[in-house]
């Protein structure tokens, strides 16, 4: 591990560290491009804090080994791309219907299918939201630097803790592999989960405001019955239509209802815009470019930077839609963001889309030129 | 000695069971808080963690330990990662032959592979019985089932067999029909610090009433299918009595009167269920080559050899290598110079 | 002073699936048996007839758990 202080990092390893240092004790994962330093950084610092680094048969055992290992009390982790990502969704699936903290690091690359496997895309922002089979909601963390790979690595543990639920770091590729200046500062601030507190514990159901239960762990004798059929708060299945609903709604609402909790964006010269962009990851790197450029110009464009993707910062939308005049979308991906941005801007403003495959972000110079256009 | 009444309520949570009248899992759970309740565990100490199939239910929600009920085929993986970070947990999985053999199959190798410090109890009963009798893995060439209405095209695997290959230095396979010796292997099994696999052959009223064609009332048939389980499998060190099995041409009961007439004084004869032969007439003579030459009358299609379409049980591996949390706690050393 | 041995079985978990007849018939003592009485949930209950040798294999074979041997002390 780093000492505290200043480094030239590679993205990958500052995600990895931020782990660490985040108190994650298991990582689980299988080798895939562009997440296989995470994994192999893991191999070797994991040990020495004391914690376990499996490299499982696949991707499918391994997010198995950490919703087990989290339930026996670990904070628990794997790393992956799109394809393994894919092979995961049944058992996240699991981990929101068992209300399991972890995190699963996606370093998007390019696809579909094996697609481009060394570079980088924003490809899986629905596949996150929605890959799984049934209804729940996510939180999705996205970084835009080597920095913010550390530094919202540890948010994704603490919200994971926090709120009970796996957390998606959507990296990609090129962040992923980015050489920056990292600041790893003395002390990281480190949220656990509720422990229970009695001799007793309803593991998956609760009177509190926050609607997140006690997390128990084996080997207490609590007698645990962890299931992924509909169950009751105590834990026994139970396929009645009530028992069901209420169960699904909860772990819904507990977190829909914290989203301006969750909530984490970042506002560049937004104040006095004319036309703004929103975008977040490397996409935003050159958004933020042009942005200034076309302050330079005279011209009022402002930067609405999404560090949470979900839940959706629904609000920051809307706010945004009644104050400018237009909205350029730059994602990378054949458009995904502005789907919900026009959906939530309701029709208050006019929305455009720039969108770029091949695995490359859009240039500066693109999204510029798109902005002047909409400022005319 | 405890009663089952004092069993139940030491380790038993759910007062009805799941299970269908006379399934094998719940004699496989009898078994099990028998052998847990001989090895003197607390339950506090124990996680079991199962997949999605009938035997999955054996643990969940049945016992009265920590249960971890996952998704199908990959009990093992959820359990290597509880197992890895707490390993005092005394950890056991339940799978069933789809489950296990089928879909979990990779993780079944790998657990195997590394020798990890978990007993894994694979119900066989040669069929996908919870999703209505489909083939499995397991299921016989030839054999019916409800996505092989022109007979099963493929061949079963030998598990028991694959494990052991695999790694695991505790291999054994029984049938529900062996409660005394599945209940000792099971002690053995979780004493084991490495990889224990306990393959048990297993009736399912429900679906092997169609699949295997035996037709009973339902307070016989499943004592039908446990007979025969052990007519259908073998212990490699046991003395075989002199017998052979009469293949009828026809109806069995028709086939065992003629062979009856046909034996006289040479040997005695009674009709048996088989897995793979089916309802044969079981002829035992302490001159079996007198007796078999009475058997060439039409009622009698062949003649089997009584090793014939058996399955070998017993336990077949016990050996000993380094155990996976503890090669992993060796690498933690390392990782921090204490050794 | 003897010992006796009672066959107890719970109509409310017993199923009704044979097995602990045919193992008493066929390993045990041959005490238990079907009579008119039906489980709570329709299947055949199994009675003993007085004949229990306390070997439990019955206990040992049932799958749900419903059947119980208890010993008593008796007065030859």
């Amino acid at each position: 591990m780093f000492k505290p202080g200043k480094h030239l990092v590679l993205g990958n390893i500052a995600c990895a560290e931020g782990a660490l240092r985040a108190g994650c004790r298991l990582f689980a994962g299988y080798p895939i491009t562009p997440a296989n330093e995470i994994t192999e950084y893991m191999s070797g610092e994991l040990p020495k804090a004391g914690g376990y680094f499996l490299q499982m048969e696949d991707e499918i055992a391994s997010i198995a080994a950490c919703i087990g290992g989290s339930w026996a009390g670990a904070k628990a982790m794997t790393a992956t791309s799109g394809p393994g990502f894919s092979l995961m969704q049944e058992n996240l699936s699991y981990a929101h219907m068992t209300e399991t903290p972890l995190v699963v690091v996606d370093v998007q690359r390019s696809g579909p299918s094996t697609g481009q496997s060394t570079d980088a895309s924003q490809q899986d922002f629905y596949q996150a939201r929605y890959g799984a089979h049934g209804d729940y909601e996510i939180i999705a963390l996205s970084p835009w630097s080597a920095q913010e790979m550390f530094d919202l690595t540890v948010r994704a543990f603490n919200l994971a803790e926090q709120y009970r639920t796996p957390v998606y770091f959507l990296a990609d590729g090129m962040i992923g592999h980015i050489k920056e200046e990292l600041v790893i500062p003395e002390k990281v601030e480190i949220v656990n989960r509720k422990a229970p507190s009695g001799s007793s514990v309803t593991p998956f159901g609760t009177d509190d405001p926050s609607l997140v239960p006690e997390m128990p762990r084996f080997g207490q004798g609590y007698r645990l019955q962890v299931t992924g059929s509909s169950h009751r708060p105590t834990g026994v299945r139970d396929y009645s239509p009530k028992v069901h609903a209420e169960k699904v709604r909860r772990i819904m609402k507990k977190i829909a209802q914290a989203e301006p909790k969750i909530r984490d964006v970042a506002k560049v010269d937004l104040d006095d815009a004319k036309v703004a962009v929103v975008s977040f990851g490397a996409s935003a790197r050159p958004s933020y470019g042009a942005v200034k450029k076309l302050r330079e110009e005279g011209i009022k464009a402002g930067l609405l930077r999404l560090k949470t993707l979900w839940p959706l910062p629904e609000e920051e939308f809307t706010n945004l839609a009644n104050k400018v005049d237009a909205i350029l979308v730059v994602e990378m991906n054949a458009g995904k963001l502005v789907r919900e941005v026009q959906r939530v801007a309701c029709g208050e403003t006019k929305i455009a889309s720039l969108t770029r495959l091949g695995g490359v972000t859009p240039t500066q110079g693109d999204i510029a030129q798109e902005l002047r256009r909409l400022a005319q | 000695m405890k009663n089952l009444g004092q069993l139940k309520a030491d380790y038993i949570v759910q007062n009805l069971t799941a299970f269908c009248p006379g399934c094998g899992n719940g004699m496989i759970l009898n078994c099990f808080v028998r052998a847990v309740d001989d090895l003197g565990w607390n339950v506090n100490d124990m996680l079991c963690v199962s997949g999605i199939g009938c035997s999955s239910w054996i643990p969940s929600p049945h016992f009265r330990g920590d249960t971890l009920h996952t998704t199908h085929g990959r009990a093992l993986a959820f359990a290597t990662g509880a197992k890895v970070f707490n390993p005092s947990l005394k950890t056991v999985v339940f799978t069933g032959d789809g489950d296990g053999a089928g879909i979990g199959g990779n993780h079944l190798i790998h657990a195997a592979r590394r020798n990890i410090g978990i007993t894994c109890i694979l119900v066989n009963n040669f069929n996908y019985a919870m999703t209505g009798g489909q083939i499995a893995p397991t299921t016989l060439h030839d054999a019916k089932t409800s996505t092989s209405p022109y007979g099963n095209p493929e061949q079963p695997f030998d598990i028991a067999k694959l494990v052991a290959a695999a790694g695991a230095t505790y291999v054994a396979k029984w049938t529900t029909n062996h409660v005394l010796e599945l209940t000792r292997s099971m002690k053995e099994a979780m004493q084991n610090p490495g990889f224990s696999f306990i393959e048990v052959l297993s009736q399912c009223p429900t679906q092997q009433r169609n699949i295997l064609g035996i037709r009973a009332p339902a307070q016989e048939l499943p004592s039908r299918l446990l007979d025969m389980l052990t007519e259908s499998t073998y212990l490699a060190d046991r003395q075989e009595k002199d017998y052979v099995y009469a293949v009828p041409s026809g109806e069995p009961e028709a086939a065992l009167k003629a062979i009856v007439n046909a034996l006289g004084d040479t040997g005695k004869a009674q009709l048996v269920d088989h897995l793979t032969l089916g309802r044969v007439a079981r002829v035992d003579a302490t001159n079996i080559e007198a007796a078999k030459a009475k058997l060439s009358i039409p009622e009698v299609k062949r003649v089997a050899e009584n090793c014939e379409g058996k399955q070998e049980i017993g336990v077949f591996v016990r050996k000993q290598r380094q155990e996976y949390t503890e090669a992993l706690r060796e690498v933690g050393r390392r990782a921090r110079g204490e050794q | 002073m003897a010992k006796k041995f009672n066959v107890k079985v719970d109509e409310a978990t017993c199923k009704g699936c044979g097995i602990c007849v045919h193992i008493c018939e066929t390993k045990g003592g041959k005490n238990l048996r079907y009579g008119q009485k039906r489980t709570l949930l329709g299947g055949a209950l199994p009675e003993g007839a007085d004949k229990c040798t306390g070997c439990r294999w019955c206990e040992r074979y049932c799958p749900d758990f419903a059947i119980t041997i208890e010993e008593e002390q008796v007065d030859v």
